[in-house]
């Protein structure tokens, strides 16, 4: 049980797929202009991880050594079509949003990543799990860039949607960088710096401005 | 590779999983396809209904060049024209419908139905503030105030607008419905001249007079 809960967490946080293993980068980058967005995006995402979790993990021992990377890619398009569609059918607004971005979960690195290196070697149990991890810790990181950078350009949170929040009020005038391409680099490379301050154990304030101690560190390492 | 024969089993596996595959996609594909079909015309719907503004339904018409519709009426009486265009933008095809009144061909409405254009600066051609300035004109002479760092955005709706007042000529032909009207009007004489055009007129004539007094002062 232990192991099954390690699996779920490493994915919501010290693995997190965004801000740790850096995968997926071509959306996290392209669809986070606002929360809805990198909501939307995150969801589906986690549906193709999900289901080519599941179906990569059971059929781990009919599918020949050889022929499993395009195996799981023929997988992951299905379940990636699928979203596509049923999008375009029950959210034709959010889906005009993302427009290509949703044919091209297909190449998210993240899905072959898992397929490949974890649910083709485990029992089906661990796979749901492992894939449920991954697909909301990169939900939640999307959701977060999104945000971010949505107060910051439009003053709003869940644009789009019936339940838009105005964060801010009438006086701001939106940053409009944040919203364009350069506003995602810099956001992302803001939150991974932070993120990784938080994972470092060894990192006090002091480090930041005593200078010795981190001179010496280095020196010993 | 151990031994250099290929497996059949290989082929066998991928295939298998490749025809599950379609057979899987056939079926959503069945359930999805006439939802997808009933969202776009729907959009197509709104947008008529809504840049002919007395229209209640439309019909669509044979059109060389344009995506044409005739917005009617109760009584089936046709109230104004529909007309969908796209060109190039910034980032992509914006595709407009434009709306316009059957007697004057005056533009009624103008409304985006896709972009990709930039967030917070291109995208704002959605906006009425800038929509709005089209409505009521028969030609795009006067200046359109464009968007502040939009140029080619704003640019590309004006051209899509112009386009389709150029092409409004050519619909009679295409719309039995509106021949008899437009032509009524011709032979009346009863177009509108706008101010630039009277100017235009007006300065043409003082230049022409003007040479002729000159020429025939140097003789």
């Amino acid at each position: 049980m232990a192991e099954k809960n390690r699996d779920f967490v490493k994915g919501l946080w010290e693995e997190n797929p965004v801000f740790v293993m850096l995968l997926g980068m071509c959306p996290v980058l392209a669809v986070t202009s606002t929360a809805t967005n990198g909501l939307f995006m995150g969801l589906a995402t986690s549906f193709v991880l999900f289901g080519a979790g599941i179906v990569n993990s059971l059929l781990q021992n009919i599918i020949p050594d050889e022929v499993r990377i395009p195996s799981f890619i023929v997988v992951i398009a299905t379940f990636v079509t699928i979203v596509d569609l049923v999008s375009r059918a029950y959210f034709p607004g959010i889906a005009e949003q993302l427009a290509l971005f949703i044919p091209l979960i297909i190449v998210n690195c993240l899905i072959l990543n898992r397929s490949e290196a974890f649910a083709s070697n485990v029992n089906v149990l661990r796979a749901i799990i492992d894939a449920l991890g991954r697909g909301l810790g990169f939900t939640w990181a999307l959701t977060f860039l999104g945000g971010i950078r949505e107060i910051l350009g439009f003053g709003t949170l869940f644009r789009g949607t019936e339940s838009v929040i105005q964060v801010l009020g009438e006086w701001y005038q939106p940053m409009l960088i944040a919203i364009l391409p350069a506003g995602a680099f810099i956001t992302l490379g803001i939150v991974v710096a932070l993120f990784n301050v938080i994972m470092d154990e060894s990192f006090s304030i002091k480090d930041l401005f005593g200078g010795t101690a981190a001179v010496e560190k280095e020196q010993t390492a | 590779m151990a031994n250099d024969k290929i497996q059949p089993r290989l082929i066998l596996v991928l295939t298998l999983i490749t025809i599950a595959s379609a057979i899987v996609l056939t079926f959503i594909d069945d359930l999805t396809a006439p939802l997808i079909a009933e969202q776009a015309e729907k959009r197509v719907q709104e947008a008529v209904l809504s840049v002919v503004p007395e229209a209640v339904d439309f019909e669509e018409v044979e059109s060389e060049n344009f995506e044409l519709f005739q917005g009617l009426d109760e009584s089936e009486e046709v109230v104004g024209i529909a007309v969908q265009h796209q060109t190039q933008g910034y980032t992509g095809p914006i595709d407009v419908m434009v709306g316009l009144d059957v007697d004057t061909r005056q533009v009624t409405a103008v409304e985006v139905l896709s972009h990709t254009e930039t967030p917070g600066l291109g995208a704002r051609i959605v906006e009425e503030q800038f929509r709005g300035q089209f409505e009521g004109r028969k030609s795009i002479e006067e200046e359109i105030e464009i968007i502040a760092g939009a140029t080619i955005s704003s640019e590309a709706v004006e051209e899509i607008v112009d386009d389709v007042i150029k092409g409004a000529q050519d619909f009679e032909d295409e719309m039995p419905g509106l021949e008899t009207i437009i032509a009524d009007e011709d032979d009346l004489g009863a177009r509108d001249f706008s101010e630039q055009e009277v100017v235009d007129a007006e300065q043409g004539i003082q230049s022409l007079a003007k040479i002729v007094t000159d020429y025939s002062g140097g003789e």
